[in-house]
């Protein structure tokens, strides 16, 4: 099976939920990448991809009111932020062989980026 | 979170690549060098009268073996130098008019034998539509201001300004000047009198007029409401009409005939259109969420969809905003190219 074949079965496998959340994700990333790209044309020093491509999602299990991460706000933006979406990111980050997205918790405890 | 180099294939295979179509091939402009060359070949024979001949331009008249432009003399005109195209030039636009077509969505590029890939009458006829309703929203905004204005103009009438007489005192005086005091006090209080009563009648006056102006403008306001929801209706299903059409590959012009019974359908708002690409539908479908649009829950009848909102101003600009996402997503066949993207894989 070609690499596109692949990814686009991978994108179909996706349900309509999941495939909401990478566009959201993506649009993120695709966001970070255009704007890290520039910073030589501020006249700012370029920094690694292994650090820009984390984007942060925003504090997990805080009291309620607490402002939302970047992530968080832009799936609230959407409407599809529920009591549901850790599930979802957690399938997005497991699911079978191409796994779509991966997590981890940042520095400040209750913070995923 | 963080995609990972599999996750953004999956996205890209799915459609997600608005920003990244645009990988150009060998020999292709940039965006900007386009656009200039856009203009050069819409100016024709004349050519395209510029300020300067360097910077820019140069990339064209500077192009080894064969330049793309060549720098003429605008002897006449406010600027110098007019640029035309060189036959290279011309071959050039000619051969990768297509692949300019779907790299760079955001130029509108004649096409090179002159077919009219987008006709102007439709945009023209969404313009005025929006001209409409949006003539119709300042109308009765401005009335609604300037009937609140006239509620306080009586108010805010400026006080005769009386002036002060010296007082009485307890000096004895000849009886014939305290005869003269006392004429002078009586005249100043009934000369006082009869203007408060003058200023009295003059507010009196004011008022009644004010709140005469003031219902005719509320009225003329009240009238102009059920015209402007139909403006905004209108306007958003030709829109709607015409990216359907535009994304059915049907023609646009036969589109923009609203059909009155479709206006009728108020205060339902007819579903978003469909145009296939899975970005432009997102946003269509937020904007159209954004105009009151619900989407219709599973294993329900969308005829349940419910009504829009009923404040009108706030209703109507939703759906003039939604409209104007619609008319500028298909403005100079820009939706067009964007969907060429799909077939050009």
């Amino acid at each position: 099976m070609a690499a596109q074949d692949k990814a686009l079965a991978a994108w179909q496998a996706l349900n309509e939920r999941q495939q909401t959340y990478m566009r959201i994700i993506y649009r993120a990333d695709q966001e970070a990448e255009r704007w890290h790209k520039g910073a030589w044309s501020r006249g700012e020093r370029a920094v690694s991809a292994a650090e820009w491509r984390w984007i942060e999602y925003g504090p997990v299990g805080t009291f309620k009111g607490a402002s939302l991460g970047e992530l968080q706000q832009a799936l609230a933006d959407a409407g599809v932020r529920s009591q549901g979406t850790g599930s979802t990111l957690k399938v997005l980050q497991t699911t079978t062989s191409s796994s779509c997205a991966r997590g981890r918790r940042s520095s400040r405890s209750t913070t995923w980026t | 979170m963080k995609l990972t180099p599999q996750g953004r294939a999956a996205c890209r295979a799915g459609g997600l690549d608005v920003g990244r179509a645009g990988t150009r091939r060998k020999g292709m402009l940039s965006e900007t060098l386009w656009g200039m060359m856009v203009q050069v070949w819409e100016a024709g024979q004349d050519g395209l009268a510029v300020r300067y001949s360097g910077g820019a331009w140069e990339q064209f008249t500077g192009r080894e073996p064969a330049p793309y432009m060549r720098v003429g003399d605008n002897p006449d005109g406010r600027y110098s130098y007019r640029m035309h195209l060189t036959d290279a030039g011309r071959d050039h636009y000619r051969v990768f008019w297509d692949a300019y077509a779907v790299c760079y969505q955001g130029v509108a590029a004649p096409h090179p034998d002159g077919v009219e890939v987008w006709p102007s009458a439709v945009d023209d006829a969404l313009a005025r539509l929006g001209a409409v309703s949006s003539t119709l929203s300042a109308e009765i905004t401005g009335s609604d201001a300037a009937a609140g204005r006239l509620a306080g103009l009586a108010e805010a009438l400026p006080e005769v300004g009386w002036p002060s007489l010296p007082k009485p005192t307890d000096v004895p005086l000849s009886p014939d000047i305290a005869r003269a005091v006392g004429r002078r006090d009586r005249a100043a209080a009934a000369a006082r009198r009869a203007v408060e009563q003058a200023a009295a009648r003059y507010k009196a006056a004011v008022d009644r007029q004010a709140a005469k102006l003031g219902e005719v403008l509320a009225a003329h306001a009240a009238a102009l409401e059920e015209p402007y929801r139909t403006a905004c209706i209108r306007y958003a299903l030709a829109a709607a009409a015409v990216v359907q059409a535009a994304a059915a590959g049907r023609d646009p012009v036969a589109a923009l005939k609203v059909d009155p019974a479709t206006v009728r359908v108020w205060p339902r708002l007819p579903d978003a259109p469909v145009t296939g690409d899975i970005e432009i539908d997102f946003s269509l479908t937020r904007a159209w969420t954004a105009a009151g649009g619900r989407p219709a829950k599973r294993g329900r009848s969308r005829k349940t969809a419910p009504a829009v909102g009923s404040d009108l101003m706030r209703e109507c600009d939703a759906l003039t905003g939604y409209a104007d996402a619609m008319a500028g997503l298909v403005a100079g066949g820009k939706l067009l190219r964007l969907l060429a993207r799909h077939t050009s894989r």
